[in-house]
């Protein structure tokens, strides 16, 4: 199966809630030193639960697409059942098979994600 | 054939479609392993001739010894091929044995040459540095001028992707430290210009040649440089060799390694140059390797290869600016490699579409971020090529860029 399929370029064309958030209690960036992909992840919490996802990001397809494609699934998520998800659960939602070389890029915005969660964590505890 | 010997006149016209790159392309065994391989990541290392791979064996195979340790037939048969190769790198560029330093890589040699001139830098002092840097020559001096109070001038990229290095040297100039040929740009500032203002004020000149010696050579006799490394993977030798030149009048600095066989008395009287500097055990196989791999790339005419080279570079150029959004970064005059970028389309998504055709190019910063900052990009696609290269490999690349225009359309 192709990796640039349907569904991924879709999602870099038109990334789902891209732009972060105003007043949004966690925030991170991370940044894939190999390619140079940027991205930052704003995230808006209550009484355990993610409530609103936003990002920004300067990247390759995979990363922007897998970041769009990784909010979409976490919006509505408790952060109990997010911390239940791994790389290889982010990587199957893509529905592409993501080469060695490209793992990074396609686990970008997961990564970053879990750094805001990390942080708003610990302010939290 | 252009194999010296070959009595045959070949025109400059004529050149590139008389390199015999099919015939030179029977010498490596990979392209016979993978016969639809399109290797254009030669900046980055180089595919290997057989007799490379078998000089290697050899060593393995027949006189498996340690260098410096042993007095048996096999170990003084080592030390005897770690030192013939050392007469033959020094030989071809116009060196003294003794100054010629076998390292890991030519990231080594210039951390060894940074940190060493490294005590010889004062507050104030100055360290020039181009903006074409690999950052195998950036960093290194970022951190001798850490360490010293020295400062690091970076020279800006101009047109064409030239730089001025000459009216950044003045008397605080200590070091100049420069690309002979940029891994991204395929062109360097001009060496003797540069020797010319640096020795009237008494600076260092120290040429990173890891990608220059394989396409335009390097004699040392010729070009009065203070000290150039390189590494031997990229001029069809293993991976794991690197070679550092210093000259004679710089042999007093400090070693970078300590160990064994750098030592001539407790605590700290080392053995002469260059041994002083080779602590540990060599990669003495290695070695075998890239003495057999200079003695290949000799039986070529070093311009002709260049030619040849030249013209592939003119061809992918013309072929890439046809295809819409496409924009060269390296310039017309680039010696082996074209960079470009694909507006809209990450230079990570690019390689992969082309790795997927077969197509084996770099992509990302090129351990150049201060080039690609200047080129205003966050990465950058590379094409490089080497004398096995044909126009073939030119004409999958470009129907592999096609590809991805029309993915990303």
């Amino acid at each position: 199966m192709d990796i640039y399929g349907e569904i991924i370029l879709d999602h870099f064309k038109h990334p789902r809630q891209s732009g972060l958030i105003n007043g949004a209690e966690a925030i991170a960036d991370d940044l894939n030193p190999l390619c140079g992909d940027k991205v930052k992840i704003s995230l808006k919490i209550a009484d355990g639960k993610i409530e609103g996802f936003g990002f920004e990001g300067d990247g390759c397809a995979i990363s922007v697409a897998s970041t769009s494609i990784l909010g979409e699934q976490l919006v509505g998520m408790t952060l109990a059942d997010f911390e239940k998800m791994n790389n290889e659960e982010v990587l199957t939602k893509l529905g592409v098979p993501i080469s060695p070389g490209r793992i990074k890029c396609a686990l970008l915005g997961y990564s970053c994600t879990k750094k805001a969660i990390t942080v708003y964590k610990h302010s939290h505890e | 054939m252009q194999k010296k010997g070959n009595e045959a006149k070949i025109s400059p016209v004529l050149a590139y479609t008389m390199f015999d790159w099919k015939n030179v392309k029977k010498d490596f065994p990979i392209f016979e392993k993978r016969p639809d391989l399109v290797f254009l990541d030669n900046a980055s290392t180089t595919q290997k001739p057989l007799v490379v791979l078998d000089a290697e064996r050899d060593f393995y195979l027949k006189s498996n010894a340690n260098v410096h340790r042993g007095v048996y037939e096999i170990a003084a048969k080592a030390d005897q091929l770690y030192e013939q190769v050392r007469t033959e790198i020094a030989e071809w560029i116009g060196a003294k044995p003794e100054e010629i330093i076998f390292t890991k890589n030519a990231t080594e040699a210039a951390n060894l040459i940074a940190n060493g001139l490294a005590t010889t830098l004062g507050v104030d002092d100055e360290i020039v540095v181009t903006e074409l840097e690999h950052h195998a020559n950036f960093l290194p001096w970022l951190e001798a001028a850490k360490r010293s109070g020295a400062i690091v001038k970076i020279t800006k990229l101009g047109v064409n992707g030239g730089t001025d290095v000459v009216s950044e040297i003045n008397e605080k100039t200590k070091i100049v430290a420069v690309t002979q040929m940029s891994n991204v740009m395929g062109i360097g500032p001009d060496i003797n210009e540069i020797l010319m203002a640096a020795k009237k004020v008494g600076a260092k000149v120290i040429l990173d040649s890891a990608q220059g010696i394989v396409h335009s050579g390097l004699r040392v006799d010729q070009h009065k440089i203070d000290a150039a490394f390189f590494t031997g993977h990229k001029l069809f030798g293993p991976m794991g060799t690197g070679i550092l030149f210093l000259r004679s009048e710089l042999s007093g600095i400090n070693p970078l390694l300590f160990g064994g066989g750098m030592i001539k008395e407790l605590p700290d009287q080392w053995l002469d140059t260059p041994h002083k500097f080779e602590a540990g055990t060599p990669n003495v196989a290695g070695l075998a390797g890239l003495s057999a791999a200079i003695k290949y790339l000799r039986q070529f005419d070093v311009k002709e290869i260049a030619e040849h080279e030249r013209s592939l570079v003119k061809m992918a150029r013309e072929e890439l600016l046809k295809i819409e959004d496409v924009r060269l970064l390296s310039p017309q005059n680039a010696t082996s490699m074209v960079s470009f970028v694909i507006e809209g389309v990450h230079s990570h998504d690019i390689a992969s579409i082309l790795g997927e055709e077969g197509v084996c190019i770099r992509a990302g910063h090129h351990c150049a971020k201060p080039l690609m900052n200047a080129l205003g990009v966050t990465a950058s696609t590379r094409v490089s090529f080497a004398m096995y290269n044909g126009p073939e490999d030119v004409e999958k690349l470009i129907s592999a860029v096609k590809k991805v225009k029309e993915i990303f359309t």
